[in-house]
């Protein structure tokens, strides 16, 4: 075992990092736009990484980071404040794309007439057609679809 | 953990700093850091201390000899190499020099070895909470340590002795052959495994669940920065883990844990706690990445290697196909199954309950995501054929992670395994003729699953597909559901699959399939099938890498009738193999998954809701849209 720990230090002494995204000094205002994942094991070292776009995996926090999180496998922007240590804390955060075409995003409402539909983050209205049982005016979440929106494809962001 | 990264830029910009050139004289040694600076030893016992000699920017000097001293070797002496010996009670002091800098560490020598443990588990590095543990049993590769303020009733001496003697036999060398060994920053050359009542708390009273025991990754760093880590001052500065103490009478959270109980039920979490051990080491340590194991991966090489443990306790080995005659061939047999597998196959279980909304590759850690990740690599590793253990050496030893990590190592579509692994899931064991990728060869799971569980089936759900009933399923990514249908003799069934709530139009395309046969297709190539006589189950799986996200189809069918029963004649237990409860499995699990079934049965009573007449309809133009083009649709003959 002491091996492993000889090769650590020979490993520090001769290895080049790699570019840091997001660039910037501590406190900066930065944004990153890339995959994120659930890494470490369960349930005590679980964190949000975002892998990202031509660069290294950048650990987020915040109150945000569960809602990243939940987005793994997707295509994302996160802004937010650079910290000290490769970490961004997020305030905030756009879905690009998953599994490579736009998606919806917003919080669920009942409309009237009693029907599903989506208030985006600009304030638009997404009516929803065949939305999942699993659906409840509050929730936070991403759909796709054709028409005006029959969910077909759709993920829960925040119950 | 917030510290890692901290530690691998640090050890990036150390790094940087030596592989811009060669310079042309040697960095001045301007400092001496040794790696522990307060060490607890019994007399005999030893440690390895490492001096790190550092520059004028704390660059690590390479090629300085440190010279190592004792100031009362009466005490305790110091090798050449640094390994330090307790040799009578007292304090010393161990000098490392380097050209003119040394840094000194302070030993205690003690009779009874007592150390104070931070058990915080809610914060990593700050808050420490600390519990003096000491130590009872040490052997080659295990220090065994006691929260002293444990519930009465704990285990003796000579039964933590054994627990350390059965690390050193059976799970250390299991496990570091097939995934690497740990590191070891505390130079002991030893896992410490700490009981303590800080996990008894984790559990409430009238908890469903009960936690076994947990490791922290914050106790591979060091609490002071050392130029080559980041700071964790809440660390404990060992490779450990912490485990459930008996409380046989019920004094944390009137929760009873007999000694029995919290043996049988921790053998495997102690091996799959050292998994995620050796993972997150030798991912900071030897392969210097930047981000742990996706945490889909890491937990199921932790269930890998709980069974890994079960093969090497029964004397069995992966892709034996081992049904209830091989466990019932011996009480060392169903003493290892009990021990190391039942809780596998109680997680696997959850999701074989209800599929569809479950799937290995979920960011959830929850009991079906667990199962089914142990499940797909088991899966895998059979499909894969070779040398197992090089599979789990390089999945562990990696730089990437999660599906681009498995991808790697298998040198396969992700996806396209995941799929026919589903396929496997139902077909296995159940249906003759059918291809090898379809088969999970290490187990026979129809065989078991009767002997452990009530009513005695093999769990899987599947649902009916009726004549002109349209039936809407959600699948989440990586998963699949199982609808199973019928065409009597003479007749033609009409099987489509299209976007939710809609009925896909046009001509159906023909399949004509032996039993054990499989059409695959996708979403558009295979959303209106006709096929003849027989029985089948069709599989729509959604083949999206976004591990939260779920598709919507519905199913409709024409020409059909209800299939008359399994798909092989039933295979209920003569009599039950392993006891229900008690020394069965153990009853923790039981008691957990009795949890989850009601949370499973919550959500299905809200997918049923989805069924209800009078919801919204896809406007016209959609109703040609095939299902996302993800799914991919498998159709198997089954009778």
């Amino acid at each position: 075992m002491r091996t492993l720990v000889l090769m650590a230090a020979m490993l520090a002494g001769c290895t080049r990092p790699s570019s840091v995204p997001p660039a910037g000094g501590d406190g900066q205002e930065v944004r990153v736009i890339g995959v994120p994942a659930s890494v470490g094991s369960a349930p005590m070292n679980v964190r949000t990484v975002v892998a990202a776009e031509g660069g290294e995996s950048v650990y987020v926090t915040g109150p945000l980071a569960a809602e990243i999180r939940a987005l793994s496998g997707a295509r994302v922007e996160v802004r937010g404040r650079r910290a000290a240590d490769r970490t961004l804390v997020a305030s905030d955060y756009d879905v690009l794309s998953v599994n490579g075409r736009p998606v919806f995003m917003g919080v669920v409402e009942r409309a009237p007439d009693g029907a599903l539909q989506l208030r985006t983050r600009d304030g638009g209205l997404v009516r929803l057609q065949g939305a999942p049982a699993a659906f409840r005016p509050g929730m936070k979440v991403w759909v796709q679809g054709p028409g005006s929106v029959t969910v077909q494809t759709y993920g829960v962001v925040r119950n | 953990m917030r510290r890692y990264l901290c530690s691998v830029l640090l050890l990036a910009a150390a790094a940087a700093a030596c592989s811009d050139g060669p310079t042309n004289s040697a960095p001045k040694v301007a400092a001496v850091a040794l790696s522990q600076k307060a060490i607890t030893l019994t007399v005999g016992q030893e440690v390895t201390l490492t001096a790190s000699v550092r520059g004028p920017n704390q660059e690590n000097v390479p090629g300085v000899a440190v010279q190592w001293e004792s100031l009362n070797s009466a005490v305790a002496t110091v090798t050449q190499a640094g390994v330090v010996r307790g040799v009578a009670l007292g304090t010393a002091q161990i000098v490392a020099r380097a050209e003119n800098r040394a840094d000194t560490a302070t030993v205690t020598v003690t009779s009874e070895l007592t150390r104070p443990f931070n058990v915080n588990s809610n914060e990593g590095c700050s808050n420490p909470i600390f519990k003096n543990a000491r130590q009872v049993a040490s052997s080659q590769r295990a220090l065994i340590f006691e929260d002293v303020t444990n519930p009465a009733g704990g285990f003796t001496a000579a039964e933590y002795q054994e627990i350390a003697t059965a690390f050193d036999n059976l799970i250390w060398p299991t496990v570091t052959r097939n995934f690497g060994e740990p590191a070891d920053i505390d130079g002991n050359g030893k896992v410490i495994i700490l009981y303590t009542r800080a996990v008894n708390e984790l559990t409430p009273a009238n908890s469903t669940s009960v936690f076994g025991g947990f490791y922290y990754g914050r106790d591979l760093f060091p609490r002071v920065a050392n130029g080559r880590l980041g700071a964790c001052p809440a660390s404990n500065e060992a490779e450990m883990f912490y485990l459930l103490a008996p409380d046989p009478n019920g004094e944390v959270n009137n929760n009873k844990r007999s000694k029995e109980t919290v043996r049988r039920s921790t053998q495997g979490t102690v091996a799959h706690e050292l998994q995620h051990l050796i993972n997150s080491s030798r991912r900071i340590f030897v392969q210097m990445t930047n981000t742990n194991e996706e945490t889909w991966l890491n937990e199921g090489l932790s269930h890998i290697a709980e069974e890994l443990v079960f093969h090497a306790a029964a004397g069995t080995g992966p892709r034996m196909n081992l049904g209830e005659s091989d466990i019932r061939a011996s009480q060392q047999r169903i003493d290892a199954f009990n021990s190391y597998s039942g809780s596998n196959f109680g997680r696997f279980r959850t999701y074989l309950e209800n599929p569809a909304p479950e799937s290995p590759i979920q960011v959830d850690d929850d009991l079906p995501t667990r199962g089914s990740a142990w499940n797909f690599l088991r899966y895998s590793a059979d499909r894969k054929g070779g040398e197992e253990r090089d599979l789990w050496f390089r999945l562990v030893n990696s730089t990437t992670r999660g599906l681009t990590n498995y991808e790697a190592v298998f040198g396969v579509d992700a996806v396209e395994w995941l799929r026919d692994w589903t396929v496997a899931v139902y077909a296995d064991d159940a249906v003759g003729g059918v291809e090898p990728r379809f088969m999970i060869t290490s187990w026979n799971f129809r065989s078991i699953y009767p002997l452990i569980t009530t009513p005695a089936r093999y769990p899987l759900k599947t649902d009916t597909l009726l004549a002109a009933t349209p039936r809407t399923v959600t699948v989440s990514a990586g998963s699949a559901a199982y609808l199973r249908f019928a065409v009597p003799a003479g007749g033609t069934g009409d099987v489509r699959t299209g976007l939710v709530n809609t009925t896909v139009a046009g001509a159906c395309t023909p399949v004509s399939l032996p039993v054990g046969g499989v059409f695959q297709g996708t979403a558009a190539s295979a959303q209106a099938l006709c096929v003849g006589e027989g029985e089948y189950t069709l599989m729509p799986f959604f083949g999206s890498r976004s591990g939260n996200a779920s598709t919507q189809m519905t199913v409709v069918a024409t020409g059909v009738t209800v299939p008359v029963g399994p798909p092989t004649p039933s295979l209920s237990p003569s009599q039950p193999l392993f006891n229900r409860t008690g020394t069965g499995l153990n009853e923790e699990l039981l008691q957990s998954a009795a949890g989850i079934e009601a949370r499973l049965r919550a959500r299905e009573r809200r997918e049923l809701a989805a069924l209800t007449p009078g919801g919204f309809r896809a406007n016209a133009s959609a109703a040609a849209d095939p299902a996302a083009p993800e799914v991919r649709i498998s159709l198997m003959r089954t009778k």
